[in-house]
């Protein structure tokens, strides 16, 4: 019994030091590519309109105390881009070392499935959360430009959308785990984050904006379409990382920071299960595929 | 006496139907060099996935250093480097991150004057901060041999080793696996260029069909197939009725004519020049040289190869 739990010991800290070396060279991989500063530049942009709209808005309507000055859909625009990019070079990375045969020369070395998954994963997290400290400065300062309050609130979530980030990236290593060629992982994480995100949108939408007449029945396409989506995507919340995002940051906005703390544990348990089929599904088809 | 580093016992790998490798059982001593010979598609790179893990074996066992992989995984890896047939590199890097990555990996103290050693004994070091993606073949496969090294394995597993490498590149290579080899380490060499397994290997395994057919000494193997060996002949011209002469001695198995170059092949390892001479002469023939000539690797490997396919013909044919 001891003898297994130290030979258990032994080999994750020969894991561990596998996992530090394979996520410096991917972390360092990214920093040094143009794509990341291209999507952060894109994202903060994309940030800013939605900043400006929002600034625009209130000053439009005469408002004197905006609830949230600082939009939560600025950050949510910023995670959402970044982490999406992010997943995609881990995906498109992991599945290129499969395809190259690199992967198969690292098993030949002291690296196994999980090494190789926690690697990956750990860089991109690490590119992540320095991209969250470049959008903190940006806050800080645009707060600071316009005049508008800088809410706690906003470190927090920007801190805490690290765990949103992980869960798109572990998507993204699983999609490239299960999905054969890289290109083939590429369509396919890109067609799952559209239609999570777009059913996430399309409820807004469905919600808000399209009224329903007073006279409606039951089978109205409107009523129909409106219900169905309320359906899928109290499905879909539980596994899509950005609703669990889109969740959380509506209860910090109602100031109900359990509720918020309890959607970021549900990205952890999604990153978790996530990693884990990774690994399982990398072990079954082996290095070749 | 050490036992085996590297053993396998009764390896089986199927892919549906298809058979792969049959019942291969290989033991490998310490500080020995052995050759792994076979035809393309035989079953060797199959063999050497199973032993180093890549592959799980549909049934049999490996055991490297005497432990099984799943074992202690790590420790055994960090033991072993791997040459691989295919040149997969991270082709963004320049050869000198490749080595210090794979050093990093491999815990490699003193990774820099390592890898200073490998490129400059390999010669690269000119190309040290060239990216690996343009490299050539032949560099890919020194850098290759570099990164197998890096970490000075005890076991050295080789497949195709001096494949696209020019003629000055495999003396290289020769020589570091001389080097390699006096420090003590083993080495398991995949190769199909069989002058150069004859050259460096202690022990060669033939395998065909997914099975291990031979498994010997270099003389052994030779002594095997010692019934083929023959006498080369160079006469001025071949008179009628010298070939049916000399198919007629009782130690001749077979005579074959190449313009005026006699291949004589005998029955045993006897020296019987002095008797060919005397048919030779006594039909007319002028003899302008003569030697032994003993079965090359290529030739035994040949020979092997050739009867045993054709008896699994015969038995599958049979069944």
């Amino acid at each position: 019994m001891a003898t297994n739990l130290s030979s258990v010991v032994r080999n994750w800290q020969h894991r561990w030091r596998a996992i530090r070396t394979i996520e410096k060279r991917n972390s360092q991989a990214t920093f040094f590519s143009i794509g990341i500063y291209i999507t952060v530049a894109v994202a903060l942009f994309s940030a800013a309109l939605a900043l400006n709209n929002t600034v625009r808005s209130t000053d439009q309507n005469d408002a004197l105390v905006a609830l949230q000055p600082l939009s939560f859909a600025a950050i949510f625009l910023c995670t959402a881009l970044v982490s999406i990019y992010i997943a995609l070079t881990s995906a498109l990375s992991a599945s290129r070392e499969r395809d190259l045969g690199t992967l198969e020369v690292l098993f030949y070395g002291p690296v196994d499935e999980a090494s190789f998954v926690l690697g990956k994963f750990l860089a991109q997290v690490k590119v992540y959360a320095v991209v969250s400290l470049i959008v903190l400065v940006w806050t800080n300062v645009i707060t600071w430009l316009l005049n508008i309050a800088f809410s706690l609130d906003t470190v927090f979530v920007l801190l805490t959308s690290i765990f949103v980030a992980s869960a798109v990236i572990a998507f993204g290593l699983m999609v490239a785990m299960i999905g054969g060629k890289a290109r083939s992982a590429l369509i396919a994480f890109i067609v799952t984050v559209l239609v999570l995100v777009g059913l996430q949108i399309a409820d807004v939408v469905v919600t808000t904006a399209i009224q329903i007449p007073e006279n409606a029945t039951l089978t109205d396409p409107v009523l129909v379409i409106r219900t169905a989506l309320g359906v899928i995507n109290s499905v879909v919340r539980w596994i899509s990382p950005y609703a669990q995002l889109q969740l959380g940051m509506d209860a910090l906005a109602q100031g109900v920071v359990p509720s918020y703390l309890f959607h970021v544990g549900i990205t952890i348990i999604q990153t978790v299960i996530m990693l884990v089929i990774s690994i399982l599904v990398l072990r079954k088809k082996g290095a070749r595929g | 006496m050490a036992g085996p580093v590297i053993q396998a016992r009764n390896l089986v790998k199927k892919f549906g139907n298809f058979t792969a490798v049959d019942g291969v059982t290989l033991d490998i001593a310490p500080g020995e060099i052995y050759g792994f010979l076979g035809p393309n598609g035989a079953g060797k790179t199959t063999t050497i996935s199973m032993l180093l893990g890549i592959l799980q074996p549909t049934s049999g066992e490996v055991r490297l250093f005497g432990e099984t992989l799943q074992s202690n995984p790590f420790e055994i890896k960090r033991r072993i480097g791997v040459v691989a047939e295919y040149l997969s590199f991270y082709n963004e890097m320049t050869a000198w991150e490749y080595l210090q990555f794979f050093g990093e990996l491999y815990r490699v103290e003193n990774a820099d004057t390592r890898a200073e050693y490998l490129l400059d004994r390999l010669t690269l070091w000119d190309f040290k901060d060239a990216l690996v993606g343009a490299y050539s073949t032949g560099m890919k496969r020194k850098l290759g041999l570099a990164r197998a090294l890096m970490h000075s394995p005890d076991v050295l597993m080789m497949d195709e080793p001096v494949s696209g490498l020019d003629p000055y590149g495999i003396i290289q290579v020769r020589e570091v696996l001389e080097e390699t080899l006096a420090e003590g380490k083993t080495i398991l060499i995949c190769s199909h260029i069989l002058s150069e397994v004859e050259r460096t290997v202690n022990r060669v395994g033939i395998i065909a069909k997914g099975r291990l057919l031979v498994e010997d000494t270099m003389d052994n193997i030779r002594e095997r197939v010692g019934g083929e060996r023959h006498v080369e002949v160079e006469i001025v011209e071949v008179k009628d009725g010298l070939i049916p002469a000399l198919e007629g001695l009782p130690f001749v198995t077979r005579v074959h004519n190449d313009g005026g170059r006699l291949s004589v092949y005998t029955s045993d390892e006897q020296d019987y020049r002095a008797e060919l001479g005397r048919v030779i002469a006594e039909s007319g023939g002028i003899i302008q040289g003569m030697r032994t000539v003993q079965a090359s690797l290529e030739e035994a490997f040949v020979i092997i190869t050739e009867s045993h396919i054709s008896r699994f013909a015969g038995e599958q044919h049979g069944h």
